[in-house]
């Protein structure tokens, strides 16, 4: 087994800052992401014989990383299923004012996602990744990414959009009272 | 319209969401983490 050279060290260190912000994006909590990161940086290293020095380092960790993590859902999920339970059930996001989207209202939609279209966004839409690049990272086709993508980013539109059926949003009996009564209705 | 509006924030938080983890710092569990792989490795060369 050869072992890490200095640069590839140095290069692992690097990138844990971008290997926790893939790692936060995919399982959701930062304790969970430390994990995942460490479980990474310590097969990276006893596997460094399949690292071809010079080709990319930062794809080859995300690539670890995300295979550990969907194989760790694999395994617990039976636990997972609830949670989609849980959110499944609580998928509407109602932001405050139309077209002012905050930081809570969009990682409770990003959460909201599949995982692998949450994935794919990331990758291509935060981490900068191309297509292909992606594709290659989960072990996909470029087609299966482009469509995830696609799927993610409408799957949000809905979400944080306020559609015309949630126009009052959870409140729409009150509202219509208040109105009426405010026009000096009959109540 | 507001459509066009949600997508661009949407490309913007998207990015923020990571930045804001991977603009911190590297916390020392890691640096330790790949010291001691790193003086693992030396002692089994040696």
């Amino acid at each position: 087994m050869s072992s890490v050279s200095g640069a590839v060290k140095d290069g692992m260190l690097r990138l844990v800052p971008n290997l926790r912000a893939f790692a936060v994006s995919l399982c959701g909590n930062i304790e969970r992401a430390d994990d995942l990161v460490q479980e990474t940086l310590l097969k990276a290293w006893n596997n460094i014989d399949d690292f071809q020095e010079g080709t990319n380092l930062r794809a080859w960790l995300f690539t670890i990383l995300r295979n550990t993590y969907f194989s760790d859902c694999r395994r617990r999920r039976r636990e997972v299923e609830d949670r989609d339970g849980i959110k499944a059930a609580d998928l509407s996001v109602h932001p405050e004012q139309p077209g002012h989207l905050d930081m809570q209202d969009f990682r409770r939609a990003l959460d909201a996602l599949p995982p692998d279209q949450r994935e794919a966004l990331v990758l291509v839409g935060a981490a900068g990744f191309s297509y292909e690049e992606a594709a290659e990272i989960s072990g996909c086709a470029v087609g299966t990414i482009k469509s995830r993508v696609n799927r993610a980013r409408s799957k949000l539109i809905e979400l944080l959009s306020v559609s015309p059926t949630h126009e009052y949003g959870p409140d729409a009996a009150t509202e219509a009272i208040i109105s009426r009564t405010a026009r000096g209705g009959s109540y | 319209m507001l459509d066009r509006m949600v997508q661009a924030q949407i490309g913007r938080l998207l990015r923020d969401a990571f930045t804001d983890v991977a603009d911190e710092p590297v916390p020392e569990r890691f640096v330790t983490l790949l010291a001691k792989l790193e003086s693992k490795d030396k002692e089994k060369s040696r």
